[in-house]
């Protein structure tokens, strides 16, 4: 569904990505998981168009309309309410107006549907931002660290809601720096370490694989056994 | 047509709430209206001074804010991420704001007491002007990076747009170089039509040069309408 191959971005004289490589199969959750700054944004603006690598090939099987995008930027227009955010991407990708208020619903908005986004909290706003990516029932939906703002009890909600979606047919391509989160949702991952994949499989196969299998597969322990970083 | 339906609705229900850009539409008819009432010329004269005033400034400034303010906070990135093509954005947006500018010129029209000839020159000046100020405001909200420094690129250019009309009916040198704004040809044409209507008031103003006026007019519009490619090419707008 999703594929990267021998992908290198650099900006200016910095390479950010080196020889990028994995694929995503269709109907199934992906993480990529790295600390901040390791390139997980970039390679998510590389999918969805934004950005243009300088080398290898990528290919995801869905056109942008049936894609849906959270990124750590909302883009939320803050003046306006939940509802009349999500109106206007209802408009655009001609969807039934009712899906406005399903959406708020599955992802805990429904009573904020008159409130204006700038009285939301951060987590909130996240919430919101996921409403509208999953509006339009996209194939392939990109979420760059889904729960980061989220308390724990509303980042389970979310989980459930990803959970639900991939269930239902859409390819999930997320982001974080939880490892945790990973070993919860994802069926398989891709550690990234200053641009570079240095391990990819399924969290269990990693972890069975660097001895890292305790009561749970510890992801966190792998990573750091593998890029020498003592705090993920 | 769906994107530009939604583009336009949103605009709909966001203008109430955005006072920078709603001030700009209610401002000079209340304007008008005040002059008229103080002033000892018949309101006509003040109102065709302040459309001209609010064709050079308010589709500029709203459509330089509205773009600025979607590059600052990444809403442009999710709407080209949905599909929105940049000239649906542009569009709806531009529309909006023309018919925002139509029916406030149309109230100023109505206080005014517009007819016939003066009725008739309003209409096409406004429309050329309407083109000018929204491509300005395109290509100013496009090179700019975020509201404040669209704000610092169309503050003087409304300055100059709108206030040297007014100075240059009173100096001639002014008068040179303003003469070729697009916003000093819809007084330049307006003011001895109204006064015509109003023999009593008298003023050292040349009849109307109608080809002049449309010559300058349509040459801004292409002008600006350059500027706008060039900023797009540029720039492009993709958030």
């Amino acid at each position: 569904m999703i594929s990267m191959t021998n992908i290198v971005k650099r900006f200016g004289d910095k390479t950010v990505l080196s020889d990028v490589s994995f694929n995503v199969e269709p109907k199934e959750i992906f993480g990529l998981l790295g600390p901040s700054g390791s390139g997980k944004t970039t390679i998510i603006n590389i999918l969805t168009h934004q950005l243009t690598p300088e080398g290898g090939e990528y290919n995801i099987g869905a056109s942008p309309i049936e894609t849906g995008l959270m990124l750590e930027e909302d883009g939320l227009y803050k003046r306006l309410s939940t509802t009349d955010n999500l109106n206007l991407f209802a408009g655009i990708y001609g969807v039934n107006r009712n899906k406005v208020q399903e959406a708020l619903e599955s992802v805990g908005l429904g009573k904020e549907a008159k409130t204006p986004v700038s009285k939301l909290s951060k987590g909130m706003r996240q919430r919101l931002a996921l409403a509208r990516a999953i509006l339009h029932s996209p194939k392939v939906l990109f979420l760059d660290e889904p729960t980061g703002a989220l308390d724990p009890t509303t980042g389970r909600q979310i989980h459930k809601l990803i959970y639900n979606l991939r269930d239902e047919g859409t390819t999930i391509f997320l982001t974080t720096h939880n490892m945790e989160e990973a070993v919860d949702l994802c069926n398989h991952v891709a550690l990234l370490h200053e641009g570079v994949i240095v391990e990819q499989g399924t969290p269990t196969e990693i972890c069975e694989k660097h001895n890292s299998f305790k009561t749970v597969p510890d992801l966190g322990a792998v990573f750091m056994k593998m890029t020498g970083v003592t705090e993920v | 047509m769906n994107a530009v339906k939604a583009l336009f609705t949103k605009q709909a229900v966001d203008l109430p709430k955005n006072m920078t850009v709603l001030s700009m539409f209610i401002m000079w008819p209340i304007m008008g209206i005040l002059f008229g009432q103080f002033m000892p010329d018949p309101i006509s004269i003040q109102m065709a001074n302040f459309a001209g005033i609010l064709i050079g400034a308010g589709p500029m400034i709203a459509i330089s804010n509205n773009v600025a303010e979607d590059v600052e906070y990444k809403g442009l990135r999710f709407l080209v991420m949905a599909g929105v093509k940049p000239w649906q954005y542009i569009g709806g947006m531009a529309l909006f704001f023309a018919i925002v500018t139509i029916v406030t010129l149309a109230i100023m029209a109505i206080l005014g007491g517009f007819t016939g000839e003066i009725l008739l020159w309003f209409c096409i000046l406004s429309l050329f002007g309407i083109i000018s100020s929204s491509l300005l405001g395109g290509a100013i909200g496009i090179f700019s990076k975020n509201v404040q420094q669209a704000t610092a690129y169309s503050m003087p250019i409304m300055m100059v747009l709108a206030f040297i009309p007014i100075v240059a009916m009173f100096n001639e040198g002014i008068g040179r170089f303003a003469q070729f704004l697009f916003s000093y040809q819809i007084g330049a044409v307006l003011f001895p039509l109204v006064m015509r209507a109003y023999p009593g008031f008298t003023y050292d103003i040349p009849d109307p040069d109608y080809t002049r006026a449309v010559i300058v007019m349509v040459a801004n519009a292409v002008i600006l309408l350059v500027l706008f490619i060039v900023a797009y090419k540029k720039k492009g707008l993709r958030g």
